[in-house]
C-alpha cells in the first residue's frame, strides 16, 4: 500500500495579488458551487484502492475565501478512503478571509495545519502588491487561529518593491516570536503578464539573496532548520505534503491546473476553469519509466532542494548506476558545494545558491 | 579591317556608390549582350554578398559587341573592385586595358578612392574617359564636377558626356567615345604567347580558370602552356570569352580578353599577375609587375561549435580555391580549441570571408581581435615575424618591435579637419602634409600604424566627418614602436584567445575596457571569477563576476515540476554555446563582443 499526498486546488480569491500568475481569480458563487461539484466528481472517479492517504493540502488561490462547507464536503468525500493514523491536513488561508467561525469549521472538519500569508510586515508594502490585509489583520487572524491549531505556518516574501531589510526582520521576528511551527520564505518572482511585471519592476537578484541570507540567519537563531530551500520548521514540523514533491513520492492533484505524480505518470490538469467544470481534466500526461535516466535525473533535481539530499545506495539500487563512480571527479571538484553525509549526497549552504548548475553537472 | 583594330579593352573607375555597377549594367543592356529578361541589377556583381553590400569584390569581364559607322567592335569590359582592400586587384585589371571610363558622381564630385585609381590608370598609360553621372538628380552639379575633374585630376573634361546610368541617359555617347578614344590593343599576334592573368576563379568541372588578357601571340585548346612564375606546365583544355557567360572559342589572340581552362587543381596555381606562355615556344619576358598577394590583417577563426572544426577546414579550403588572397594555417587555442589563423587583405576582406563562411557554409564562428604582422627583433639578433599575439617572444628576449605603417591619404571637406586630425593623432598618426585641393576639399597625409587603421579607424573617420571623409592607404613599411602584449586573465589564467598586441600608451585604456566588457558578457557562475587585464606580469585592470546566488530564489510550487525541468533544459542548451576555459564558462558571444570596443 503506497502513501499518497492529495492536493486540492481552490482557484478562488477575494482579489488578485499583483505578482500572482497562478490559476486563480475572483468568481461568482455559481462558479464556486459548480467547481466544487466538479471537484467532487473528480475525487469520486479516482481509484484510491492502492493508496493510503498521508496528507491533504488545500492550496490556491485562497481556500479560506470560499464558504467553509465546501472544504468540509471535500474532506467528507475523501473520508471513505484509507488514511494513515496521523494524516497532515493543511489549508492555505489569507487573513482577510479567515474568521474564527471558519477556523472552528476547518478544525471540526479535520484540518490540523494552517498556512497563512503574511508576506510583509509593512502595510504600505502589502497594499502595493495588492494584498487585501494589513499586518494587524494578520495578527488578529493568528490570534484566533492559534485557538484551534497548533501547527501553523506563515509565508513571507523577499525582494518586494522597496522592501527594506527592516521589513524582513520585522516579519521574521513577528512570526518566529509567536513560535509558529513552520515558516516559508519565497523570493518574489516577476511573472510575465502580471501587473507587477507591467509596472516595470525588476527585482535585484543580489538584494533578494541578501534578504534570503538574513532570513536564514535569523530563523536559525530562533531554532528553525531549513529543510528545503524556501522552507523552515521546528523539528518534526516539516510539511510532509511539501516534502513528498521533493522525494518523488506519489501525489494526486484534484482541480483546475492541478499536477499529479501517480503510478509513474506526471499529469497536468486543464488550467481552464470553464473546461474543468465542463468535465475536462488531464491535458497532459507522460510516463516515466521508474528505473530510467529521466527518473534518476528527477531524483537529483528534486531531492537536492532538501537539506537531506538523497540516499546514494538507494539511487544505485533503483537506477543501476553508481553516481559517485560516474561523477566522482565532479563531486570532488564541487566539494565546496556538495557533501556526502550518512550515505546521502546533499548540497552545502553554498551549494544552494548554485543548485541548478550543480544539478546540470550531476545529470545527463 | 584587321580584327585587332576593332577590339577595345576598358574598365570603369568609380568611387563606391558613384554608379559603376549600374553603368556596367546599362552598357550590357545597350549592346544587347544579355537578353533584357535575364538582366538583373548589377549583373557583374556575381556574389549575393556583392549585390547586397553594393560593392564589387570579384572581377567579371564581359565581351560586348557594338556597331559604329557600320563597323562591329568588340568591347571588353573588365570590372574593378571599388574598395581599398582590393586596390591590388584594381592595378591588375588596369593592366589588361587600354582605356578607363572614369565615372564621377555629379552630386558629389571627385572622391579620394577615385583619384587613387585614376593615378594607377595613368601609371598604366590608360586613356581615361571622364563621364559625369547622375545628372538626373536635382542636386546634380555637372559643371562643377567637370571643373573638379580638370582641376583635381588634371584631365580634359570638356568632352565628358553627361549621363544618367540609372535612367539610361546618353549611354551611346560613352560607347562612341570608347571606340573613338581608347586605342586598340597593340600586341603582336605572331610573337610567342604572352598572357597576363588578371584574375582567376574556381569551377567545379574545369578547375581553376584563368582570366587573361592576351598581350602577344595566340592561345588555343591543346597548347601546352606554362605559368612563368612557377614554371608549371599544363595542357590547355579550353579557351573562351565571356558573353557574358563563359563561351568557348577557337582561340584567343593578342588583344583579346577571355579565359583559359587547363585542368588546374587549385586557384593558388593561377596567381593573378602571373604570365601564361607557350611551354614549347616561351616568350622572353614575363609581364611586369607580378607580386605575391600579402595578407596584412590576421585573425583567429574558430568554429563556435568545436566539433565543426573539419567543416571549417573544408570551407576554408574551398574558399581558398577561389580567393588566392585568403591565407590560413591551423591554430590551437586553450580557450577556443582547434581553429585557424587567417590572413586577409584588409578588414573588409576579413568581414567578407567571415560572412561567406557563415552564410555559404552555415558555420557559426568565433573570431579573435584582428591584428597585423609585427617584426620582433630579438636580443640575439634574430628577427621573427609575429601575427599571433601568443607567439610574441618574451620581453626579456626582445630588443625592439617594429609594426607596419601605412601612408594614409584622407580627403575631407575643410569643416572636419579638426576632428579628423584629432582622430589621427589619437590613432598615433604622424602628420605629413595638408593640402587644399579646392575651397571644399582638403587632402591630409598621415603616416599611421596599420594596426590602428585595422581597429575601427574607418568608422571613426566616417562618424567624425558625417560620412564625407574618405580614406586611401598604402603599406609604407615598418617602424619601430613600443608595442606590448595585453593579456586577459580569467580566474588567474591567461585566456590566449583574448590576448592582443597593442601600443603601450593604449594598453591601459583598452585593458580596462576589455575587463569591463567581459564582466558584462560573462554570466555569473558557481564561483567568483576575477577578470584581470595585464601587461607582462603587471595587472592594469580588474573586475569581478560575482558568484551566482539566484538559485535559492526559485520556487517550485504545487507539485508542478515541469517549469523547473524546462528551465534546466534551457540552461543546458545555453551551456552548449559556452566555451570551457579552466573552470570558467565563457559564452561564444563574449569573444565577439570585445571586438567592437569603444577606445575610451
Amino acid at each position: 500500500m503506497n502513501k499518497l499526498g492529495v492536493y486540492i486546488h481552490i482557484p478562488f480569491c477575494n482579489g488578485k495579488c499583483k505578482y500572482c500568475d497562478f490559476v486563480s481569480g475572483v468568481y461568482s458563487d455559481e462558479v464556486k458551487r459548480d467547481y466544487f461539484d466538479a471537484l467532487k466528481r473528480e475525487i469520486r472517479d479516482f481509484d484510491f484502492s492502492d493508496y493510503i492517504i498521508d496528507s491533504i493540502y488545500f492550496g490556491g488561490g485562497t481556500p479560506s475565501s470560499v464558504p467553509e462547507k465546501y472544504i468540509a464536503e471535500i474532506l467528507d468525500a475523501l473520508s471513505a478512503e484509507k488514511f494513515v493514523s496521523n494524516p497532515e491536513l493543511s489549508i492555505e488561508c489569507n487573513p482577510e478571509s479567515l474568521s474564527e467561525s471558519k477556523c472552528a469549521a476547518f478544525s471540526a472538519a479535520g484540518i490540523n495545519r494552517l498556512s497563512m500569508g503574511l508576506q510583509s510586515a509593512t502595510d504600505s508594502l502589502l497594499e502595493r502588491i495588492g494584498r487585501l490585509h494589513t499586518v494587524s489583520d494578520f495578527l488578529r487572524a493568528l490570534d484566533f487561529a492559534e485557538k484551534y491549531f497548533d501547527n501553523i505556518s506563515a509565508d513571507i516574501m523577499l525582494g518586494l518593491p522597496e522592501q527594506s531589510p527592516h521589513d524582513v526582520k520585522r516579519a521574521v521576528n513577528l512570526l518566529a516570536g509567536r513560535n509558529l511551527k513552520h515558516i516559508s520564505a519565497y523570493a518574489l518572482k516577476v511573472e510575465e503578464g502580471t501587473p507587477l511585471a507591467q509596472s516595470g519592476f525588476v527585482p535585484d537578484e543580489d538584494y533578494s539573496a541578501d534578504l534570503y541570507d538574513l532570513v536564514c540567519e535569523m530563523l536559525a537563531d530562533y531554532g528553525y532548520s531549513r529543510y528545503e530551500v524556501s522552507n523552515f520548521a521546528f523539528p518534526n514540523f516539516e510539511c510532509r505534503h511539501n516534502l513528498r514533491y521533493w522525494e518523488r513520492g506519489e501525489y494526486k492533484g484534484f482541480g483546475v491546473a492541478a499536477h499529479s505524480f501517480i503510478r509513474n505518470y506526471r499529469i497536468e490538469n486543464t488550467p481552464d476553469i470553464g473546461e474543468y467544470i465542463g468535465g475536462r481534466r488531464e491535458i497532459n500526461s507522460y510516463y516515466i519509466e521508474p528505473h530510467s535516466k529521466e527518473a534518476a535525473n528527477e531524483t537529483v533535481m528534486l531531492s537536492l532542494r532538501t537539506a537531506v539530499g538523497f540516499d546514494l545506495d538507494k539511487y544505485q539500487k533503483t537506477f543501476g548506476s553508481d553516481l559517485i563512480k560516474e561523477k566522482g571527479e565532479i563531486v570532488r571538484q564541487l566539494s565546496d558545494y556538495l557533501e556526502i553525509k550518512n550515505g546521502r549526497l546533499k548540497l552545502t549552504d553554498m551549494g544552494f545558491y548554485v543548485m541548478n548548475d550543480i544539478i546540470l553537472k550531476l545529470t545527463d | 579591317m584587321d580584327r585587332q583594330k576593332k577590339i577595345r579593352n576598358f574598365c570603369i573607375i568609380a568611387h563606391i556608390d558613384h554608379g559603376k555597377s549600374t553603368l556596367a549594367d546599362r552598357l550590357i543592356e545597350k549592346t544587347q549582350t544579355v537578353p533584357s529578361r535575364e538582366l538583373q541589377d548589377q549583373f557583374l556583381d556575381s556574389m549575393d554578398l556583392e549585390r547586397e553590400r553594393g560593392i564589387t569584390i570579384k572581377l567579371t569581364p564581359v565581351r560586348m559587341y557594338y556597331t559604329k559607322d557600320g563597323v562591329e567592335y568588340e568591347l571588353n569590359l573588365i570590372d574593378t573592385p571599388g574598395h581599398v582592400d582590393f586596390s591590388f586587384e584594381v592595378s591588375r585589371s588596369l593592366r589588361a586595358c587600354e582605356g578607363a571610363v572614369l565615372v564621377v558622381d555629379s552630386t558629389q564630385g571627385v572622391e579620394a578612392q577615385t583619384l587613387a585609381n585614376v593615378y594607377l590608370a595613368l601609371d598604366n598609360d590608360l586613356e581615361i574617359l571622364p563621364v559625369i553621372n547622375k545628372i538626373d538628380l536635382p542636386s546634380a552639379r555637372p559643371e562643377e564636377a567637370r571643373k573638379e575633374i580638370e582641376e583635381i585630376v588634371g584631365l580634359d573634361a570638356s568632352e565628358a558626356p553627361l549621363v544618367s546610368a540609372k535612367e539610361g541617359i546618353n549611354i551611346e555617347a560613352i560607347l562612341d567615345q570608347i571606340i573613338d578614344k581608347v586605342p586598340p590593343p597593340k600586341g603582336d599576334i605572331s610573337a610567342p604567347l604572352k598572357c597576363l592573368i588578371f584574375d582567376s576563379y574556381y569551377d567545379n568541372y574545369k578547375g581553376a580558370v584563368c582570366l587573361v588578357r592576351v598581350i602577344d601571340g595566340e592561345v588555343n585548346a591543346g597548347m601546352r602552356i606554362k605559368m612563368m612564375s612557377s614554371g608549371r606546365v599544363y595542357d590547355c583544355v579550353e579557351v573562351g570569352i565571356f558573353n557574358p557567360k563563359p563561351t568557348p572559342t577557337m582561340s584567343l589572340c593578342a588583344g583579346d580578353v577571355g579565359y583559359i581552362a587547363a585542368s588546374i587543381k587549385a586557384i593558388a596555381e593561377t596567381a593573378p599577375g602571373d604570365t601564361v606562355t607557350n611551354a614549347d615556344n616561351p616568350t622572353a619576358e614575363p609581364c611586369a609587375g607580378y607580386k605575391e598577394v600579402q595578407p596584412v590583417v590576421f585573425s583567429g577563426v574558430f568554429p563556435a561549435d568545436g566539433s565543426r572544426y573539419n567543416d571549417l577546414k573544408d570551407a576554408l579550403e574551398r574558399l581558398k580555391l577561389s580567393d588566392a588572397a585568403l591565407f590560413y594555417e591551423p591554430e590551437v587555442s586553450a580557450a577556443l580549441g582547434f581553429g585557424f589563423r587567417c590572413g586577409f587583405l584588409g578588414l573588409l576582406h576579413m568581414e567578407i570571408i567571415q560572412e561567406r563562411l557563415e552564410r555559404e557554409y552555415n558555420l557559426d564562428l568565433i573570431t579573435t581581435a584582428p591584428g597585423v604582422t609585427y617584426k620582433v627583433h630579438k636580443t640575439n639578433g634574430e628577427v621573427v615575424t609575429v601575427t599571433n599575439p601568443c607567439n610574441l617572444p618574451p620581453t626579456t628576449e626582445t630588443a625592439y618591435i617594429e609594426e607596419p605603417v601605412v601612408s594614409a591619404e584622407i580627403y575631407t571637406p575643410p569643416a572636419y579637419i579638426g576632428p579628423i586630425m584629432e582622430l589621427c593623432q589619437d590613432k598615433r598618426g604622424i602628420f605629413d602634409d595638408m593640402q587644399y585641393l579646392d575651397a571644399n576639399r582638403v587632402r591630409l597625409k598621415y603616416t599611421m600604424p596599420l594596426s590602428e587603421i585595422v581597429f575601427d579607424f574607418f568608422d571613426g573617420l566616417k562618424s567624425r566627418s558625417r560620412g564625407y571623409a574618405s580614406l586611401d592607404y598604402d603599406i609604407a613599411g615598418y617602424a619601430k614602436s613600443d608595442m606590448v602584449k595585453l593579456d586577459v586573465m580569467l580566474n588567474g589564467e591567461i585566456c590566449d584567445a583574448l590576448s592582443l598586441i597593442i601600443h603601450r600608451d593604449k594598453a591601459q585604456a583598452r585593458g580596462r575596457a576589455l575587463a569591463e566588457k567581459l564582466k558584462e558578457v560573462i554570466p555569473r557562475q558557481l564561483f567568483e571569477i576575477p577578470i584581470q587585464a595585464a601587461i607582462g606580469g603587471k595587472i592594469i585592470a580588474r573586475e569581478t563576476v560575482k558568484a551566482l546566488r539566484k538559485d535559492v530564489l526559485a520556487k517550485c510550487y504545487g507539485g508542478d515540476i515541469t517549469r523547473k525541468k524546462k528551465l534546466l533544459e534551457k540552461q543546458k542548451e545555453g551551456k552548449k554555446r559556452m566555451r570551457q576555459f579552466g573552470t570558467v564558462e565563457i559564452p561564444s558571444e563574449a569573444f565577439m563582443s570585445i571586438l567592437k570596443l569603444d577606445d575610451k
